[in-house]
């Protein structure tokens, strides 16, 4: 990849984008300042400051349906605005991975605060970021850790942590997934309030095997054995293999769970040699989910949707932010090809073409012939477009229907 | 082989070779991940109501004798079959979650009420199946009894696979590939020729289908029906115009051959909409956008109009009872049987009764016992239904409490049973789909 390509690669793959005076810059920098600007503890710590919700408009309501639609529109707008987008992304990254959702959690708030915890843990030691997750109120909503007690835990959290979260299947037995249960029992949401808490007449502290490890009877001993299993570093970095690079062949996972190993788990190491290892060759082409898919376009063309096109389009195209469609997420890849999602693509893109700027580089590049220029400014990483979407674009109306398809051409669509 | 991982996250029903599939973003890797559907219907309405005799009471229970000669005259055609040849229609209604068999389809089991002490469904409340002493209904699935009087409905309880797991996405899988981990393709998408060019041939509501997925053809996904249109300010012509030359890179050209198919599915499907619905500004609390009687009400519109839909999933989801279970349960059965009677009354005013099968699946059945959240924790063996002219009435398979798995209620049926009577009957080839046939019961006609 020449420079040009690795900066627009980075920046699409662990960020949204960059609009383009901005990608000019950081191809100026260069990628390997670029991937350590994105990763500088201090950029890191100001973007997390930079909390996007108020909590004034986030009460502590059951099916707050305005709160709901807020807090997924202030999170989407900060997305699209913010100049380091790292924290961001992870947070999205790690909302697809320890999921939880709205239809079930019920409270907007406790899902913003979820995104926080994110937010501000998501770049850190992953062992953190587990301890935390597995307390979380909306978690402890979502997977019924509210309602486990020692007398009858409930096994949905357990079950998950191992499966989805943490190890892979074929790492654990159903008798780790109840002595989980067990160890985990105790906490719960206080409603009206939002906070974890725990009671300790409602929890079972027997010591028990988990995961092969004696002793194990409550959240850090649980986290612990987690932690010290041989199949967390490999799982954890395959996932992230998998996001950022598009592949998860073994030989590229491996380096990269040896160096999260060997970093203690810190998620910023692997997220460097994530992105270190694509700038240097194995990256596989990805097809960006909606919500990405619609933060990039937005940021390149200056537009920011508001008003129901921006919800109905991402519900239609399949992705609403803190409504994930079950434990596992949302689908990737090819799923993002489907019927729906196409038609929906289209009709945002409609939509951000129509929102956009007179003078955003972007919009400019589509009024004239110059699709090199229009490839370009919508910071694709190569010089221009495939045969078909050139002559479709020569073809299209300049303007507005021109840029909208631009953002429905393959090579906008597929980073 | 074809991880768990690949397949599903890929899953929505899109076409794609395993190379393709290589590209995904997320593959490889031995834990699963699902792209399974969703979405859960809520309201309720009580009723209970026992159907009253009638002379053409199924005979109940029990598996009987496996039917020596029972292959109906469509299967042996060829791999290959034009698959809208013989007009049929298949519905699947997929109840993500695991839906909790011994509420939905209750045992007159002494060791289900001691099991459920706080859950069980009160005798008093029961719908009766007209000619059956040991099963009886859920109180909400009372509209369904009017098909069982018919013969027109069929239950399979214990329907699982064996050596279950009580993994959503382990369980699921095997529903989806039918157990067959080697394949890339779902039972269903993997029956279909590359014939099968109408656009909504097979159509997916709600959420993309896993079983769909075929490298022949793409299914058609529609998870918001109100908004599935193209816009204003882009044309068709214009999107189409991306689609040719197609392109050398694979990826680009799956994007392209994406559009064309998403082009040919809103120009059919745009007859079927109703002008009048209006999808708002609106977040759902509910696991995804579409709920039960608004997808079933949009099969019956696809089964009964002219537009070649011969396959059909709705997914919903909501199923995962881990708490809550009465309510929420009460509520998801109301959808189910509102939906089911209102979708076979549709069909049967269209005269397509005898052309329509409706079968629902779920990932498995519940546990037996209650836990202390007020629900179940994930079990084994569940239960599907059947409804359409050609289903022969009756409970075909049983299931023995006094013989449970850890637990679970035992799987006594394999799935891939109902499979082969439904590929059978859609002029499919089970052998196909299946790598053998798995017809030791018979439950449908031919």
């Amino acid at each position: 990849m020449d420079d040009r390509a690795a900066v627009s690669w980075i920046h699409r793959r662990a960020g949204f984008g960059l609009a383009p005076a901005d990608l000019d810059a950081a191809v100026a920098r260069g990628p390997a300042a670029e991937i350590e600007a994105l990763l500088a503890a201090d950029a890191v710590s100001a973007a997390v400051a930079a909390d996007p919700w108020n909590d004034a408009d986030l009460p502590i309501d059951i099916k707050d349906r305005q709160a709901a639609i807020q807090s997924i529109k202030t999170w989407l707008d900060h997305m699209t605005a913010t100049s380091t987008p790292l924290v961001d992304r992870m947070a999205w990254l790690w909302h697809g991975h320890f999921v939880s959702a709205l239809d079930k959690v019920k409270i907007a708030r406790l899902m913003v605060d979820q995104v926080r915890l994110f937010r501000s843990a998501g770049l850190g030691s992953f062992a953190d970021l587990l301890h935390a997750v597995t307390i979380d109120p909306a978690m402890l909503l979502y997977l019924d850790g509210t309602d486990s007690t020692g007398d009858h835990p409930n096994e949905n959290y357990a079950r998950e942590v191992l499966e989805l979260f943490t190890l892979g299947l074929g790492t654990y037995t159903e008798d780790d997934v109840k002595a989980g249960a067990a160890a985990l029992t105790g906490w719960r949401v206080r409603r009206g309030q939002g906070v974890a808490e725990f009671v300790a007449r409602r929890h079972d502290d027997t010591p028990r095997t988990y995961l092969g490890v004696d002793g194990v009877h409550d959240v850090d001993t649980v986290v612990a054995a987690i932690m010290g299993n041989e199949a967390l570093a490999g799982s954890i970095a395959r996932m992230l293999a998998g996001e950022i690079l598009g592949t998860t062949d073994d030989a590229v996972v491996a380096p990269l769970a040896a160096t999260f190993a060997a970093s203690n788990f810190d998620i910023a190491e692997l997220m460097r040699a994530t992105l270190e290892a694509g700038v240097a060759g194995p990256s596989q082409p990805i097809v960006l989910g909606p919500v990405p898919w619609l933060v990039i376009a937005q940021r390149v063309t200056g537009a920011g949707l508001k008003g129901r096109v921006l919800l109905t389009g991402l519900r239609t195209a399949g992705q609403v932010p803190m409504t994930p469609p079950n434990v596992a997420g949302w689908p990737s890849g090819a799923a993002w090809f489907g019927s729906s999602t196409v038609v929906a693509r289209a009709t945002l893109a409609a939509a951000v073409a129509a929102g956009a700027p007179a003078d955003n580089p972007a919009r400019h590049a589509a009024d004239a012939d110059a699709l090199d220029v229009l490839a370009a400014a919508l910071g694709l990483p190569s010089p221009t477009f495939g045969a078909a979407s050139s002559a479709a674009l020569a073809a299209a109306a300049p303007g507005v229907e021109r840029l909208a398809l631009a953002l429905c051409t393959p090579e906008f669509v597929i980073a | 082989m074809f991880s768990r991982r690949q397949f599903i996250h890929i899953g929505a029903g899109a076409a794609v070779t395993a190379a393709l599939a290589a590209c995904s973003s997320k593959t490889g890797s031995s834990t699963a991940d699902v792209t399974a559907g969703t979405s859960e219907p809520s309201t309720g309405a009580p009723s209970s109501g026992a159907s009253p005799a009638s002379s053409s009471a199924p005979t109940s229970t029990a598996v009987t004798a496996p039917p020596v000669s029972s292959a109906p005259d469509t299967t042996t055609v060829s791999s290959v079959i034009s698959p809208s040849t013989n007009g049929r229609t298949l519905v699947i209604v997929q109840l993500n979650g695991g839906n909790d068999a011994l509420n939905t389809l209750v045992p007159a089991d002494g060791r289900y009420r001691d099991a459920r002490p706080t859950l069980a469904i009160p005798e008093a409340d029961l719908v009766a199946l007209t000619g059956v002493a040991d099963w009886s209904l859920h109180p909400k699935l009372a509209p369904l009894a009017t098909y069982w009087d018919a013969g027109t409905a069929a239950f399979l309880p214990g329907i699982g696979f064996g050596d279950p797991d009580h993994s959503h996405f382990v369980s699921l899988d095997r529903w989806w590939r039918a157990d067959d981990l080697s394949a890339s393709t779902g039972w269903l998408g993997r029956s279909v020729g590359a014939d099968s060019t109408a656009p909504l041939y097979a159509t997916a509501l709600g959420s993309g289908a896993p079983l769909l997925r075929s490298d022949a053809f793409q299914a058609a996904v529609v998870i918001q029906p109100d908004s599935f249109a193209f816009p204003v300010g882009l044309s068709e012509d214009a999107l189409r115009g991306l689609t040719t030359p197609v392109s050398a890179d694979q990826l680009h050209a799956l994007a392209q051959r994406s559009m064309l198919d998403a082009i040919g599915a809103v120009d059919a499907f745009a007859g079927l909409l109703d002008p009048a619905a209006d999808a708002g500004d609106d977040v759902s609390y509910r696991e995804g956008g579409l709920d039960l009687i608004q997808g079933l009400d949009l099969a019956a519109r696809l089964v009964t109009s002219n537009v070649g839909a011969r396959i059909v999933v709705v997914s919903v989801g909501g199923f995962d009872t881990h708490s809550n279970q009465l309510a929420t349960h009460d509520a998801l059965l109301d959808d189910l049987a509102k939906g089911i009677d209102a979708f076979m009354q549709k069909v049967a005013a269209a005269g397509a009764s005898d052309k329509t099968l409706l079968v629902t699946t779920s990932e498995f059945g519940r546990r037996v016992g209650e836990n202390a959240s007020g629900g179940f924790d994930h079990g084994a063996g569940g239960l599907s239904m059947m409804f359409g002219g050609a289903v022969i009435g009756g409970i075909h398979s049983e299931i023995d409490l006094g013989d449970q798995l850890d637990g679970d209620v035992r799987p006594t049926l394999d799935p891939r049973t109902m499979y082969t009577a439904c590929l059978d009957w859609l002029g499919l080839d089970p052998v196909v789909a299946l790598g053998q046939r798995y017809d030791d019961v018979t439950l449908l006609t031919a």
